[in-house]
């Protein structure tokens, strides 16, 4: 625990540069091949309907585009972080969806991620969501400790006079 | 060090989209068809479908075999491999 204390910058900075990747790979594949992902949602045993598959084929690639874009600047990197657990959240619960109640399975979403099963899809989505809570509780104590510390200071200084 | 902290980020932003054109397409030997999941309901389907025989699909666990067709209707029976393609 001491040693992720002492490097938690740079396990910040891995995760976020992972989540960049990530997510402009993902959000840009998505959408340089079009109609592969409205199709896939047109074809999921969960979602379907024409009206949701044009409007998630346009707002997930989208949103993970802007999310790999806050996630570069260090001023909105935590906003970012906190768009990327949605994101993970949101494909996690479809996942759990699928693997557990879908009568059928779909083909995967296509990229690379498309050579993994439904379920280790879900075991990478799991440790993604995992890595980015990490990355979450890693970026507050920061602000904790120094708030702690003034608010310690403040009050002993109450104390003093 | 303070730059590297602004650059890193963004190489890796720039080397992601260079990867996204790389990889985007190499799918691109599927077809775009069409089965019919119950009466009068048309489905989209992207199946890897070549050959002279017929292309056909199935949606595992569930056993039933569909013919995949070019347009929404059993109009254009799309030609595939003749085996049955599990999705």
């Amino acid at each position: 625990m001491k040693w992720v204390q002492e490097h938690k910058g740079i396990i910040v900075a891995v995760i976020s540069t992972l989540f960049i990747i990530l997510f402009t790979y993902a959000g840009l594949t998505k959408l340089l091949e079009g109609h592969r992902f409205y199709d896939n949602i047109r074809n999921s045993p969960i979602l379907g309907g024409e009206t949701l598959a044009s409007l998630a084929s346009w707002m997930v690639p989208l949103a993970e585009l802007t999310v790999a874009l806050l996630l570069v600047r260090s001023r909105t990197r935590l906003m970012g972080f906190y768009g990327a657990m949605g994101l993970m959240l949101l494909f996690t619960g479809y996942t759990v969806a699928i693997v557990f109640f879908a009568p059928y399975r779909p083909c995967s979403c296509g990229g690379v991620i498309s050579l993994l099963s439904w379920e280790q899809n879900l075991v990478l989505n799991l440790v993604l969501l995992l890595l980015v809570i990490m990355a979450i509780v890693l970026h507050y104590p920061n602000d904790k400790t120094s708030n702690g510390s003034h608010s310690n200071k403040s009050i002993k200084n109450q104390v003093n006079i | 060090m303070k730059k590297l902290k602004i650059i890193l980020p963004m190489l890796a932003f720039i080397f992601a989209i260079a990867l996204s054109f790389a990889f985007a397409g190499t799918n691109e030997t599927t077809v775009q068809g069409y089965y019919e999941a119950s009466p009068d309901n048309w489905q989209p389907v992207n199946v890897d479908c070549e050959g002279s025989s017929d292309c056909k699909i199935r949606f595992l666990p569930d056993p039933t075999i569909h013919q995949v067709y070019a347009t929404p209707d059993a109009s254009q029976p799309l030609d595939g491999s003749g085996e049955i393609i599990d999705l």
